[in-house]
């Protein structure tokens, strides 16, 4: 995983999250689509994380 | 918001692949299942053309052509730069997401129908017109100076691959067959959701086994396979409101372009770009975009549509 990629997980990340936050907050769709955000987030920390142990 | 009835087949799929479940799904069935929702659709689309032929159709397709050319221009500099992608795989990926899946049309309008929303019922033109576009626009951007193109084969697995052609073929026979279409409604129309839900227990198994090649791409795959879909789908929203489609209609365009094809384009690819790994596009498609939008992207795109164009 190299830092483009990570830059973008953690940026399509967080937009997704804060979106879905503010729509659900708005009672406008479900807190799906935050929760997704929040996951594709941790998921790219989580996987950028294990990359950098394997280098190491 | 509550899960349809369908979309908790593919839920049923998955989780029993990931359990290590056996089901045996014949793979002439899923084929079966293929053939009927592509006729099933291309009928009804095309017996709805009957009646509503028109010239506001040809303006709106016109314009879905033009959003299929543009779909992959959206995706290709995401995966070259942001994936550090090579420019035929970055290429070949753009064009899956470019063009449509059938099957996650169908589940929308499952659930449009299951929710009594009225849709435009000829959209399976524009699902049919979708497919190609962004075929040509990837084999446009993957191309490298000098590289000759056998445009005759490109074109057949382009127009006579089993997906754009019975589509075609539905919507040609319902238009032609006008009323006459009634006599094989008992069997497209009743058994409609009983063969999606079938189709999608079959999806379910498809996408658990393909997670496992996920691998080293996993992050950058899933981030992207999530990210494009919901571009595609305001993308698709706002147009559907700009050609004055209904809700349902809106809903659609969404649908169409948040979906990712995994038929149409990984065969037509094969034959014109070989040296493309569609293994990444496949992953992505059917492991990530593909349950993204069924279980969650559906339920979502129609929230928001009917906040902001349901009047």
């Amino acid at each position: 995983m190299n830092n483009k990629q990570l830059s973008f997980g953690l940026l399509s990340g967080l937009i997704v999250m804060i979106i879905g936050l503010v729509l659900a907050l708005d009672n406008i769709i479900p807190w799906t689509l935050s929760l997704t955000g929040a996951a594709i987030f941790v998921l790219n920390i989580a996987v950028w994380v294990l990359h950098r142990q394997t280098m190491e | 918001m509550s899960l349809d009835i369908v979309v908790a087949f593919f839920i049923l799929g998955l989780v029993a692949t990931l359990l290590g479940a056996k089901i045996d799904f014949p793979k002439g069935l899923y084929q079966t299942c293929v053939l009927f929702l592509l006729l099933a659709i291309g009928l009804k689309g095309g017996y709805a053309l009957h009646q509503h032929a028109g010239e506001n159709i040809l303006v709106q397709s016109i314009a879905v052509i033009l959003f299929g050319f543009l779909l992959p221009f959206v995706a290709y500099p995401l995966l070259r730069w942001f994936g550090g992608w090579s420019k035929t795989d970055a290429a070949a990926t753009a064009a899956h997401y470019g063009s449509v899946s059938v099957g996650t049309y169908a589940v929308a309008v499952a659930i449009l129908d299951v929710q009594n929303i009225a849709y435009e019922a000829y959209f399976p033109l524009f699902v049919a017109l979708l497919e190609a576009p962004a075929i040509a626009i990837g084999i446009m951007l993957a191309r490298q100076k000098g590289q000759c193109l056998n445009i005759k084969v490109l074109a057949h697995e382009i127009f006579f691959n089993q997906g754009v052609f019975l589509l075609l073929g539905g919507l040609v026979i319902g238009a032609w067959a006008g009323d006459r279409v009634q006599s094989v409604q008992p069997f497209f129309g009743t058994l409609f959701h009983g063969v999606l839900a079938l189709f999608l227990l079959a999806m379910g198994q498809k996408a658990a086994e393909k997670l496992h090649d996920l691998k080293t791409q996993s992050a950058f795959l899933i981030s992207f396979g999530i990210f494009m879909p919901l571009i595609g789908a305001l993308a698709g929203a706002l147009l559907g409101s700009m050609l004055e489609l209904s809700l349902g209609g809106v809903v659609l365009m969404a649908v169409l372009g948040a979906s990712a094809s995994y038929i149409a384009v990984p065969a037509a690819l094969s034959v014109s770009l070989p040296q493309a790994n569609l293994s990444l596009a496949l992953t992505a498609s059917l492991a990530v975009t593909f349950p993204f939008n069924v279980i969650v992207g559906i339920p979502l795109y129609l929230s928001l549509a009917q906040h902001w164009f349901g009047g």
